[in-house]
């Protein structure tokens, strides 16, 4: 070993320990590449700091890192990917239209979509039942405080009944009543028939039920559907909008 | 620079397409690679496949490695899936309990592993260390405490310096020739035909 094998071997021996400054690593990293001889020594070297340390060890044959240089030598370079970072900014653009355009999206397809849905056939509400309770709740409140009355609008049950034959309220039965408390008792399930709306059932109106559909349907486009369909539609009766506009009927 | 941080150094000219660093590493880690992966395959044969697959496995996926661990520990892991999913794929059953990466330095089982090697093997890995150790003890004294310090102790070049009271340069040096000393007598080992396919 002459002299500069001699020096080149005291560089790997400090790169070995990390002691090795960058311009001398880069130089001898230069001679790693191109000196197999270079490598076994390393590998030497390791194998007694490992015998040292006391560290287990199954000496492998000396062929593995050679098969494994061989193998590597038909992979593709291991560069970092920088697809994370794409990713995220992809994500992030994403979120960032759908929050800006999503709900015009909703209304453009509705708007489209409008003369369609005013040509589909009108809807039959069917009447509601009142549960016992939210009666009861009514019928106390009236009893306790009369002048509350014209105040308190009882707010519907949006599940219809199971039966729409039983205990159809009449109109008339409705507009005659001053408390809930005298709503008739249904027979099948003793509930008691509450008004739904004070809009007579026959009344077909096209343009509040295309409305009505329109506004759902507008609604769940936006992404509201969970909370807009609880808030209650104000309607007229067109036919009675004279007495009505200070009670208001109510419908979803 | 600690241990660590070279082969972190190394892991990072891989990511920019070194194949010569990461060549290192394979030296540099191959038998206890062997050691770990002899925990689970003892057929010494089969433990060799397994190893090469295990690095193939690694530089592989080494672009996603980003150091939040040591890199021994990231290759110890691939190098036990690697040979959990061998012995799946040969219908045998792994073992149900690992040993962990910090654990697997002081093993009390690590010399049953050594029981499955070839007698040649095992005849060598004990030369091996018994002339490593006797070269340590025949060095000048200033030699073996210098590498003593670094190898056992793994203080820095610098604290090594300190601790010695003499120059960096010194230290490097002498802890260079203590390496030579120990490779005179480890060459001809490794190069005879035992360590050979």
């Amino acid at each position: 070993m002459n002299s500069l094998d001699e020096k080149i071997c005291e560089q790997l021996s400090a790169l070995m320990d990390g002691e090795l400054p960058a311009d001398e690593a880069r130089f001898l990293e230069r001679r790693l590449a191109n000196e197999p001889a270079l490598r076994e020594r390393w590998e030497r070297m390791q194998l007694a700091s490992a015998c040292m340390k006391g560290q287990p060890l199954r000496l492998m044959r000396a062929s593995l890192a050679e098969n494994v240089a061989k193998d590597l030598a038909i992979e593709p370079t291991a560069k970092k990917s920088r697809r994370p970072l794409l990713g995220w900014a992809i994500a992030a653009s994403v979120a960032l239209l759908a929050v800006a355009f999503g709900p015009r999206w909703g209304s453009h397809e509705t708007s489209s979509t409008a003369p369609v849905l005013a040509d589909t056939p009108v809807i039959q509400f069917a009447p509601f039942v009142a549960t016992p309770s939210s009666a009861d709740l009514v019928a106390e409140a009236s009893a306790t405080a009369a002048p509350m009355e014209s105040l308190i609008k009882p707010a519907p049950r949006s599940v219809p009944a199971k039966n729409p034959d039983i205990g159809k309220p009449t109109i008339a039965a409705v507009a005659g009543t001053q408390s809930p408390s005298d709503f008739p008792l249904v027979e099948g399930n003793g509930a008691k028939a509450w008004p739904r709306s004070t809009l007579p059932s026959n009344t077909n109106d096209p343009a509040l039920e295309a409305y009505l559909v329109r506004h759902n349907q507008m609604m769940s486009d936006d992404g509201l559907s969970g909370f807009v369909p609880y808030v209650d539609v104000v309607s007229n009766d067109p036919g009675n909008a004279a007495g009505e506009n200070q009670s208001g009927g109510t419908d979803k | 620079m600690g241990e660590n941080e070279l082969d972190l150094d190394l892991v990072k000219r891989v990511q920019h397409g070194d194949k010569t660093a990461f060549d290192l590493l394979v030296r540099k880690y191959q038998h206890r690679i062997g050691a770990v992966i002899g925990r689970f395959v003892p057929d010494y044969a089969e433990s060799q496949d397994i190893a090469q697959e295990s690095f193939i496995r690694a530089y592989r996926a080494i672009a996603n490695f980003r150091g939040d661990s040591q890199f021994y520990t990231w290759l110890y892991r691939i190098a036990v899936n690697t040979a959990k999913n061998h012995l799946v794929a040969m219908k045998r059953r792994p073992p149900t309990s690992d040993v962990d990466v910090d654990d697997a330095e002081h093993y009390s089982g690590a010399g049953r592993m050594h029981d499955h090697d070839t007698p040649e093997h095992e005849m060598l890995r004990q030369e091996i260390a018994r002339e490593v150790s006797d070269t340590v003890a025949e060095l000048p004294e200033e030699l073996r405490q210098a590498i003593t310090l670094r190898e056992m102790e793994g203080l820095s070049y610098e604290e090594i310096a300190e601790t010695m009271d003499c120059p960096i340069g010194t230290v490097r040096s002498r802890i260079f020739r203590a390496r030579e000393a120990i490779d005179a007598r480890l060459r001809p080992l490794m190069d005879s035909e035992r360590v050979r396919p």
